[in-house]
Parts: structure tokens; C-alpha cells; sequence
């Protein structure tokens, strides 16, 4: 469940601190002084449960609770993982004060959205209908989570595309059996105490100010614009050689130009390096010393970078360049090259129209090359947007029904 | 559950004052998220270990502890070099190595291991109730500051409860397995165990409310800065220092 | 007699628990100056709750509560009778907080609105008197059984009650222990004491009454 250290992104972390900042406030206005002792057992109560190892076929796992922490505790549960992991990163290292923000949001923006949307489905009267919701979202906020690590891992760079699927996929079994562990906790609690899952519905009873309202917007809006923001990092560049320069752009995937960022260049077999910085527009140029592949690497600034390869064949170009100079001179240079001799015999004056398109046409194949591959790449990586849209659809689902959740379990008491 | 073994000792960084530990903990672990250079993470490893050192920790201990981190990062290892765009390195079978790939496989490793030993030898050589007190002289919100060390305050007694109800059933035959029989019981078992951690949470506040508590909890001790803590702070600042330095310095050679 | 001399009356109480009906059905008890109270039951006769509704932990279903002469009702009305009514609860665990001893029992002087040295003070000469003042320094969940009594009575004795409420306060200790207890209580000044306990030959010495707890009545008996 834990995201180790020195992994994610730097904006990653930042929105990830943010989300929980936002969720304690919210959280820590609803603990009054006669709920901290309550509080702090139940949160005490998790740590020891989640240090219980369940078997699972030839492995065994261990459970995450943060759905059923969510149904007792509902926005409480912010504070009570966060304390959760805290002493966990002192006492075991597990995760650290840099990842406790998104580790905090990854568990409690599912396990809060949705216990507080369970309860809403639950009562006394249906014990065998409460457990199942119960069991059944306390299932999904696991998969919540498990989607929510994967989300920071495959924002923090193109390196965790096949990490953030293996995790994700992990918890697949571990939210089966959570389901099925947190329905029977839930049935044991409605026959034996019933005022423990009962206990935020008194809470929600705390009637909140207009500044407490405004924070839970603040803080929804922003996982509502977690994917949009890291979205908006996502540089693009790509260039060409246009003869005796390379040239080239670099801009977001919003489209904005990126401004005066830094372009190293490295040359794949002489290793000679240069840079250049990029104008407002996001254009940058520079003359390749040699015949060689480059590659260039663009620095956007916050750890976002994107690379291209351009092919710089010198001799070639030059000939061609040669070819396009002298294309109005006449045609014996022309004629004298080999690819052209089947064009012998045809009146001179079109023979020349022909062969100076052929010519173009040709150079023109040559030159273009770099374009097609750079809207070939496009395609590809505009297509992998698509595959994130969806996933960040699906967060948009889930904080749509928070928000919904939230505003309900408002509208009860 | 074995807790709080680091935090015995008595080296300068056990004595340290928290709140000094903590501040230095929270902005050298940032930094190191914000390095890219090779050259500045190796000095941030070797400067965690320089600290390490100068808690006198037990090395047992701490290879243990790293250990579990390393299963993590070995785990990394074996999916992100061949799973990063980039220039080919060699190919083994159908996956192929990029150079990118491991690079990065590399600065997480260094990256991950840095942090952890300097959360080692900052943070844990604390108590639990040290930084408590340190994180309330740092005004973090005071219901925040209870219920840290509350949770802790009962961890210990809700294990002892945990561990006792499962000998209950481990003393009438109860063997875990992959069946609906185990996960009633682990059910069971972990309600049992939120209902008595409920009615106790309910006696701590009464036996609270019975001594007068209203919200405050008054500090009966406070800090005071010492020299070892000058010492510290002006050795973590120095590490900051040239951390930036050779970021800096790599970054603006290319 | 007058209401003056009645520390604590409560008429007519009745409560119930959610699930298991009625633990009180209409007790009566009175405790005046000078009394010294052995309050006997089996397991479950509802003697703990009884102290939670004299201090207004738990509220009754219906009966009146007076402390000191003022009929109590509201939360508010606990706080004051709280500072001279000193519970000792059953399991030293849910007294027993702070990171450390004296952090520990220097926490009700600080509440009743002592400065920090005022408080150490007070909780020093208390942890003298009950002759652990060596254990100040100590963290209270690692201490023993036995110790851990004895700082959850220094808790309470340090907040200077007049009467004392205590739980099962000899469970579990071994016969030593249980003497030193009965004589640190027995040279405590106060006006009243109740205790509840299951081993009245122990307490014989100390109390001067004893009530029964039956079938949610409380009764004399000699």
C-alpha cells in the first residue's frame, strides 16, 4: 500500500500533500475534545489490525481497513490514517514524511467517499444488507487505493507504466478478501455494538460552519484536478534537420509553448554535448557539429522532461542541398545522375518540369521524413492520453461521489 | 511488537532536541526528492550514512531494517529497466534495457535508501511522546499532536488484546487457512477487538473528564536549545548545502 | 437529617444498557460524611455503573442525582462535584495516559488550574506518600500490575478529593500489595469512601457499612 520514498514525482508529492492537508482540516474540525480518546483507540485498533496477516492461497496479505475506517469514522478516518502512517514511517520506515501526503490521499480519499456513501445504504433494521454494502465498498475503496498509487506512480514518470499495473492488479485479490472480511466485522458490530458504526452518524450531527464547507469544496476540487494537474506537466518535443540546422519545439500537452526551458543535446555516437535554451515560443535551433543521431533532452523544469532522437546525415543532405541549388542552372548535373536516366528522349522543356518535380519530390521525401516520424510519435503519445482520460475519468466517478456522499450525509441529520 | 528500538541510546543524536531532528529530517528528505544528479545522490547517501553513524545504532538492527526497504526496491528493479522509453542498453529476450530504465532504477535506489537511514537516524531515535511534544512546540494542531500520541499510547495495549484473543482461539484448535472459517474468525476476532478499543477509548475520556480534562493538555517540561543542537542544525545545513552545490554543479556542466 | 450531610443522594435511579435491559431499576443511596462504604455484587450487578452515574459519565434513564446538596443534570453540573469526588477506575489502563509518571499524576492539579511547579509539587508529595516516588521518571504502561494501581491511586489522591470512589481496587494484587493499599487508604483524611469489591474480609477493617448490589437494588446488610 505504501509508496517508498524517492520514487514519486515532485508534483506528485505536492498534490498529494495538499489533498491531505485539506482532508485533515476537515477532519480535525470534526474531532471535539470527548472524541479524541475515541478516536485515537479505534486509529490504534487499525494499526494492530492492519499488522494481521490473512492468509490468501499460498500467500497471505495484509488488510487495509481503510473502507471500514471510513464507514466508523467518516472524515475522521483522515486524521486516523494519517497518524496511522506516521508511526508506522517512525517506528518501521515504512514510507516517509515526504510520501505521507499521497499515502495519506490514496487510502483516505476512497476509504472517507466511499464509507461515508456506504452508511448511506445502511441500517439496523437490514443487518445482512448492511454488511454486504458494507463488505462491497469497503472492497472498492481498496481498489480505490490500489488505483490511486497506481495513478502517483504513472504521473512520477513513463518509467512506472508496467509498475502501476502490476499494483494496481495486486490488489485485486486483497479487496476480494477485504470485501468479504470487513462484511462479517460490520455484521459482528450490528449485533454487538451497533453504536460504533453509528457513532459518525451522531457525528455528522456537528453541524458545520460556512468555512468548513468551503474547505471540503477546496479540498474536492483538488482531487478532482489531481490528474488535470499532472497532466499539464507533460512536456512534448520534437524536432528535425532542416539542411544545416536542427530545429525544433517544445511544448505541454496543453498546447502551451515550453518557455526558455533548457535543451540538452547529446550525440549517440561521438557523445559530443551541447544545449540551448527554447525561445517564448517554445522554437530552439542549433548547428549540429557532425554526421551523427542526437539526442535531445528537454528540461521543463520539476523533474519533466521528453526526449527525441533527430538524424543528422550530413554528406546526403548537403548533396541534396546541392541538388536544390543547382536545380535552376540546367540539367546536365541532373541528367549526369544516375537515378535519372530513364527520362532521356522527352522533349527538354518538360523533361525538366518532370525531373525538377521528381527532384523536389525526392528531396522533399528526405526532408519530410522527421515530420511524419514527429506526428507518428504524436499520434502514439496522443493516444496514450486517451488510455489516461479514462483512468482519470474513472477518479472523476469516484470524486463525484464523494462530493455527493459528502453533501448527503450533510442533508441527513 | 517491537517499538521504539532506536529510540535507546544515548549518542548526541538521541539527545538531540526533537523538534531540531524533525525540521532537519522533513527538509533534507525533500531535498533528496528534488535531486537528479547521480554525483548529488551519492553524496546524499554517503551524508545519511555519516549521520547514521552518529546515532551508534545497533548495525543488526538497521540492516534489518533496510533490508525491507531494499525488498522494495529489488522489486523495481526488476520491473523498471526494461519498462522505461529510451535508448537500448542490451535486450534480454523480448525485453529491452534502456539506459533510461536504469538510470532511474538507480537514483530511486539511492534516493529511497538516502531517506530512510536519515529518517533512521533523525526520527527514530526519538520516542514516539518526544516528537509529540515536539510536533505541539511546533503548533501543529493540538487534536492532531492527541491523537498521535494517544494511538501509540494504546497501541501496546490493543496488541496485548489482540494477541490475547487470538491465543484464545489458537488454544481451541484455530488453524488459518484459505477458507470462510479462517476470515470469520480473523472477522470475529478484529470486531472484538474495535469493541473493546471503543469502550476503552469511552473510559479514557471519563477517566479524563473525571480529572478535570477540557481540551488542554498542559506540558509540564519544555525544550531548550543546546549547543549539540547548534552542532546538528549547522551539520544538516552543511549537508543541505552541498547537496544543492552539486546539483547545481552537474546540472549546469551539461 | 438534613441534605448537608448527604455527599451524594440518588433517588429512584433506573438505566438500562442498548441490548441488555435494565442494569438499575430504582436504586436509592446515600452517602453522608464519615461513611466508609464496602459495596458488594456478583459480576455485572451494575456497581461500576453506579459510580459512572454518581459523576455523570453515564446519564440515568430517570432519577435525580444531588452532589453535595446541588441536584446535578447537565454535564456542566459534574464539573465542580468532579474535582472533590475522586474515581479510581477498574483497570488502571484507561487512567493511565501520559508518557510518564509524573506527567501522569501532575495531570488533575494542572486541570484544576495549578501552575506547572504548584503541580509538581503536589504530585511529588503524593508519589512520596504512597512511597513511589522512585517510579516518577517511568513510562506508566511499562510499569507492573501492582505499581500501576498504585500511580492510578496517586492520580487520584493527587487532585485532594474528599470522597473517594474505588473500583475493584484490590483485583488482581497479591496479599502484600493489598495491605499496603488498605493502609495508604485508611491514613487518607477524607469525608466518605466507597469501594466496591469482591473480597470484603480484606476491607473489613477499613469500611464502617456495607451495601449489597442485587437484581438492580441496592441493599444494607450487615
Amino acid at each position: 500500500m505504501h509508496i517508498a520514498e524517492g520514487v514519486l514525482s515532485v508534483p506528485v508529492l505536492v498534490t498529494g500533500a495538499a489533498v491531505t492537508l485539506a482532508g485533515l482540516t476537515v477532519g480535525i474540525k470534526r474531532v471535539g475534545p470527548e472524541d479524541i480518546p475515541k478516536v485515537a483507540l479505534l486509529t490504534a485498533a487499525f494499526f494492530v489490525a492492519s499488522l494481521v496477516h490473512i492468509p490468501i492461497g499460498p500467500s497471505n496479505a495484509h488488510l487495509v481497513l481503510n473502507g471500514l475506517l471510513g464507514i466508523i469514522l467518516g472524515w475522521e478516518a483522515f486524521p486516523a490514517i494519517f497518524i496511522a502512517l506516521l508511526l508506522q514511517a517512525v517506528l518501521f520506515q515504512f514510507g516517509g514524511l515526504t510520501t505521507l501526503g499521497v499515502n495519506t490521499a490514496n487510502m483516505a480519499v476512497p476509504g472517507v467517499a466511499l464509507g461515508i456513501l456506504a452508511k448511506r445504504f445502511m441500517s439496523l433494521k437490514r443487518p445482512a444488507l448492511s454488511a454486504t454494502v458494507a463488505g462491497v465498498f469497503s472492497g472498492l475503496s481498496v481498489l480505490g487505493a490500489g488505483f490511486l498509487v497506481a495513478l502517483s506512480l504513472w504521473f512520477s514518470g513513463d518509467s512506472f507504466s508496467v509498475v502501476s499495473k502490476i499494483i494496481f492488479s495486486a490488489h485485486l485479490p486483497i479487496a476480494f478478501v477485504e470485501a468479504l472480511l470487513t462484511g462479517m466485522v460490520v455484521r459482528f458490530l450490528l449485533r454487538v455494538r451497533p453504536e460504533i458504526l453509528g457513532c459518525s452518524v451522531n457525528f455528522a450531527g456537528h453541524s458545520l460552519d460556512g468555512k468548513t464547507n468551503l474547505i471540503c469544496l477546496v479540498f474536492i476540487t483538488l482531487f478532482l484536478f489531481l490528474p488535470a494537474v499532472s497532466h499539464a506537466h507533460r512536456v512534448n518535443v520534437f524536432a528535425w534537420f532542416n539542411g544545416e540546422k536542427v530545429v525544433g519545439k517544445a511544448y505541454y500537452s496543453n498546447g502551451r509553448p515550453a518557455e526558455h526551458a533548457k535543451i540538452e543535446i547529446i550525440g549517440t555516437r561521438t557523445g559530443s554535448r551541447l544545449s540551448c535554451i527554447t525561445d517564448e515560443k517554445g522554437g530552439f535551433s542549433f548547428k549540429p557539429p557532425g554526421k551523427d543521431t542526437y539526442r535531445l533532452i528537454l528540461h521543463a523544469g520539476q523533474g519533466h522532461r521528453a526526449t527525441t532522437l533527430v538524424n543528422v546525415k550530413i554528406d546526403e543532405q548537403t548533396k541534396n542541398q546541392d541538388n536544390s541549388h543547382n536545380k535552376g542552372k540546367g540539367l546536365s548535373k541532373l541528367q549526369g545522375n544516375g537515378g535519372f536516366s530513364s527520362v532521356e528522349g522527352v522533349s527538354k522543356d518538360t523533361s525538366s518540369c518532370k525531373d525538377i518535380e521528381k527532384a523536389v519530390d525526392k528531396v522533399l521525401k528526405v526532408r519530410l521524413q522527421p515530420v511524419y516520424k514527429a506526428i507518428e510519435d504524436m499520434a502514439i503519445s496522443q493516444s496514450r492520453v486517451k488510455v489516461k482520460d479514462v483512468v482519470s475519468g474513472l477518479g472523476y466517478i469516484i470524486g463525484i461521489m464523494g462530493i455527493w456522499a459528502y453533501m448527503s450525509s450533510r442533508r441527513k441529520p | 511488537m517491537t517499538c521504539e528500538l532506536m529510540a535507546r541510546g544515548d549518542s548526541l543524536l538521541h539527545k538531540a532536541d526533537p523538534r531540531v531532528k524533525l525540521i532537519c529530517a522533513l527538509i533534507i528528505s525533500f531535498e533528496i526528492v528534488f535531486l537528479r544528479s547521480v554525483t548529488a545522490l551519492f553524496f546524499a547517501l554517503f551524508f545519511a550514512i555519516l549521520t547514521l553513524l552518529l546515532s551508534r545504532l545497533d548495525y543488526k538492527l538497521i540492516l534489518r531494517r533496510l533490508l525491507v526497504v531494499n525488498v522494495f526496491v529489488l522489486f523495481m528493479w526488476l520491473l523498471i529497466p526494461w519498462s522505461t522509453p529510451g535508448d537500448l542498453v542490451f535486450s534480454v529476450g523480448p525485453l529491452s534495457v534502456t539506459k533510461e530504465g536504469l538510470s532511474t532504477a538507480l537514483s530511486i535506489t539511492m534516493k529511497c535508501n538516502a531517506i530512510v537511514i536519515f529518517n533512521m537516524a533523525l526520527l527514530s531515535t526519538s520516542t514516539i511522546f518526544a516528537l509529540a511534544h515536539a510536533l505541539d512546540h511546533l503548533k501543529v494542531p493540538s487534536v492532531l499532536v492527541q491523537l498521535f500520541f494517544f494511538s501509540y499510547r494504546y497501541l501496546h495495549v490493543l496488541e496485548d488484546e489482540y494477541l490475547r484473543i487470538k491465543r484464545a482461539a489458537v488454544v481451541r484448535g484455530f488453524r488459518p487457512g484459505t477458507n470462510l472459517l479462517t476470515y470469520r474468525t480473523y472477522a470475529n476476532i478484529l470486531g472484538t477487538l474495535f469493541v473493546r478499543s471503543y469502550d476503552r477509548g469511552q473510559r479514557v475520556y471519563w477517566a479524563m473528564t473525571c480529572r478535570g480534562f477540557n481540551g488542554t493538555f498542559w506540558l509540564l517540561s519544555h525544550f531548550h536549545l543546546q549547543t549539540r543542537d547548534f552542532l546538528l542544525m549547522l551539520l544538516m545545513v552543511a549537508f543541505v548545502t552541498f547537496l544543492l552545490i552539486f546539483e547545481w554543479g552537474t546540472i549546469c556542466h551539461l | 437529617m438534613g441534605y448537608d450531610l448527604s455527599l451524594i443522594e440518588l433517588k429512584d435511579i433506573r438505566f438500562g444498557y442498548p441490548n441488555c435491559g435494565q442494569v438499575l431499576s430504582g436504586v436509592n443511596f446515600k452517602v453522608r460524611k464519615g461513611d466508609r462504604i464496602a459495596l458488594l455484587g456478583g459480576n455485572g450487578a451494575g456497581k461500576s455503573t453506579l459510580f459512572h452515574i454518581i459523576l455523570g459519565l453515564l446519564k440515568p434513564n430517570c432519577g435525580t442525582v444531588r452532589l453535595f446538596g446541588k441536584k446535578c443534570v447537565k454535564e456542566s453540573d459534574f464539573h465542580e462535584p468532579r474535582t472533590r469526588i475522586g474515581l479510581l477506575f477498574q483497570d488502571p489502563d484507561d487512567q493511565l495516559f501520559s508518557p510518564s509518571v509524573i506527567e501522569d499524576v501532575s495531570f488533575g492539579p494542572l486541570n484544576l488550574g495549578l501552575s506547572a511547579r504548584e503541580a509538581l509539587d503536589v504530585s511529588r508529595r503524593c508519589l512520596k506518600r504512597l512511597n513511589i516516588l522512585h517510579l516518577e521518571k517511568r513510562v506508566p504502561y511499562e510499569l507492573s500490575g501492582g505499581e500501576k494501581r498504585l500511580v492510578a491511586l496517586a492520580t487520584v489522591l493527587a487532585m485532594k478529593p474528599r470522597v473517594l470512589l474505588l473500583d475493584e481496587p484490590m483485583a488482581g494484587l497479591e496479599k502484600k500489595a493489598v495491605d499496603r493499599f488498605v493502609s495508604i487508604i485508611d491514613e487518607t483524611e477524607l469525608d466518605a469512601l466507597v469501594i466496591i469489591t469482591h473480597m470484603p474480609q480484606f476491607v473489613k477493617g477499613l469500611v464502617n457499612k456495607s451495601f449489597l448490589m442485587e437484581k438492580g437494588k441496592l441493599r444494607e446488610v450487615s
